[in-house]
């Protein structure tokens, strides 16, 4: 039997063969690897961006912008909004002492994120007014002078009896205020889109210091965000865009997502995410 | 020479009859999970699209709903109110584009309008 090897011409084609074949298969692997990244890349931002959208509207839906004493709304610009962020709601345990600028508020029975804080909260109080109408009902601002516990409310359950200071508007004060009126303590709270020191943004918030009467220094939150990454705005009840904080009815919302190098992003680039919603302000005189 | 022998031409076809059955069925799986996560994605926009008209209607004095519709990029929004005396039932509806149909979603929800 005559045995026969693969001639040089043979050996020379199958490499070839061998080395497309192979060479494609890399190639393959590559885009697929390509394509992981970016996959996971967009599904970081975009858990990033739903945070984002779950976040702001929870203290906006809050709002009430329509007050006849002013708008919870601060300021409001396109990529800022500054605020009173409700924290807690308590509950006057009897009449308003208006000459003493008193309050007694039920300690046993408040609702909300955090008990009255006063290195961080002032305070909201509903002034019924007339009974019998709506329409003069509003909520009167104060500081607190000084807080002291005592078991004053009816029945001797702990109370907070609460001396007032800086009430606005001073007249006519606390009169109007009845028992059971609710107390609101409200921090200042703006969010913004900041820029740090890599030059990345990050939407980022911050409270204003009750003591030292600036903004305190902005704690980014998510990002990196888009130099547009927050986009506000704000709408009144018709739903035309409006400019004034009183005429708020809602504010749309849309952030933007910046992509990494990775997921093919760049500033300007139409491969970052976005999300929008809207948010309108609940708690808005009707 | 040794005799080689091959195979016939009607064993390959039936090889490679079996093999392109089998990749077909995992090719169909691939085509039909891609149609599913374009779907999903529709939905989730329409349902944010839904959201975000609830929050307008929300933000409107009760005195001013009116149905209407709106065209947003592939997607169309229609709503419609029901007055309920101290409410306002709302009921919103997202068309999104299907490949040879449209697919409507409904949403619903209650404004009160307590005066």
């Amino acid at each position: 039997m005559t045995r026969r090897g693969l001639s040089l011409v043979e050996l020379m084609v199958a490499i070839i063969l061998v080395g497309i074949v192979a060479g494609s298969i890399y190639q393959l692997l590559l885009s697929t690897e390509r394509g992981y990244r970016t996959q996971a890349e967009r599904v970081r931002v975009n858990g990033n961006l739903r945070n984002a959208i779950s976040l702001l509207p929870a203290d906006i839906r809050e709002l009430n912008a329509a007050d006849l004493l002013g708008s919870d709304i601060i300021s409001m610009d396109t990529s800022s909004v500054s605020y009173r962020a409700m924290r807690n709601l308590y509950f006057l345990c009897q009449p308003a002492n208006a000459a003493t600028a008193q309050i007694v508020l039920a300690e046993d029975a408040w609702f909300g994120l955090r008990p009255y804080d006063s290195a961080r909260d002032w305070l909201l109080i509903f002034q019924e007014n007339d009974p019998a109408t709506r329409q003069d009902n509003e909520w009167l601002r104060a500081d607190v002078a000084s807080i002291a516990t005592g078991n004053s409310c009816p029945g001797s359950t702990p109370s907070l009896t609460v001396t007032l200071a800086n009430l606005v508007p001073a007249n006519p004060g606390l009169s109007g205020v009845t028992d059971g009126a609710p107390v609101r303590g409200f921090e200042l709270v703006e969010f913004l889109l900041n820029q740090d020191a890599n030059q990345d943004w990050w939407l980022a918030t911050r409270q204003f210091g009750k003591s030292s009467s600036t903004w305190g220094p902005a704690q980014a939150i998510l990002g990196p965000l888009t130099p547009r990454g927050l986009q506000l705005k704000y709408f009144d009840g018709t739903g035309a865009v409006t400019a004034t904080p009183a005429n708020v009815a809602s504010i749309g919302i849309t952030v933007t997502g910046q992509m990494s190098a990775v997921g093919g992003g760049s500033p300007g680039s139409s491969n970052n995410l976005h999300l929008a919603t809207r948010v309108a302000l609940r708690n808005n005189r009707r | 020479m040794m005799k080689q022998d091959g195979m016939t031409l009607v064993e390959v076809l039936v090889a490679v009859l079996i093999l392109s059955v089998g990749v077909l069925g995992l090719v169909s799986v691939a085509a039909a999970v891609t149609l599913l996560i374009g779907q999903g994605q529709r939905y989730t926009t329409a349902s944010a699209l839904a959201n975000q008209r609830i929050e307008m209607l929300r933000s409107q004095d009760c005195a001013n709903l009116a149905e209407g519709s709106a065209v947003e990029g592939k997607y169309q929004v229609s709503w419609t109110n029901t007055d309920l005396g101290n409410g306002s039932r709302i009921l919103v509806t997202v068309t999104s584009p299907q490949r040879h149909t449209a697919r409507n979603d409904s949403f619903t929800t209650t404004i009160s309008c307590v005066q």
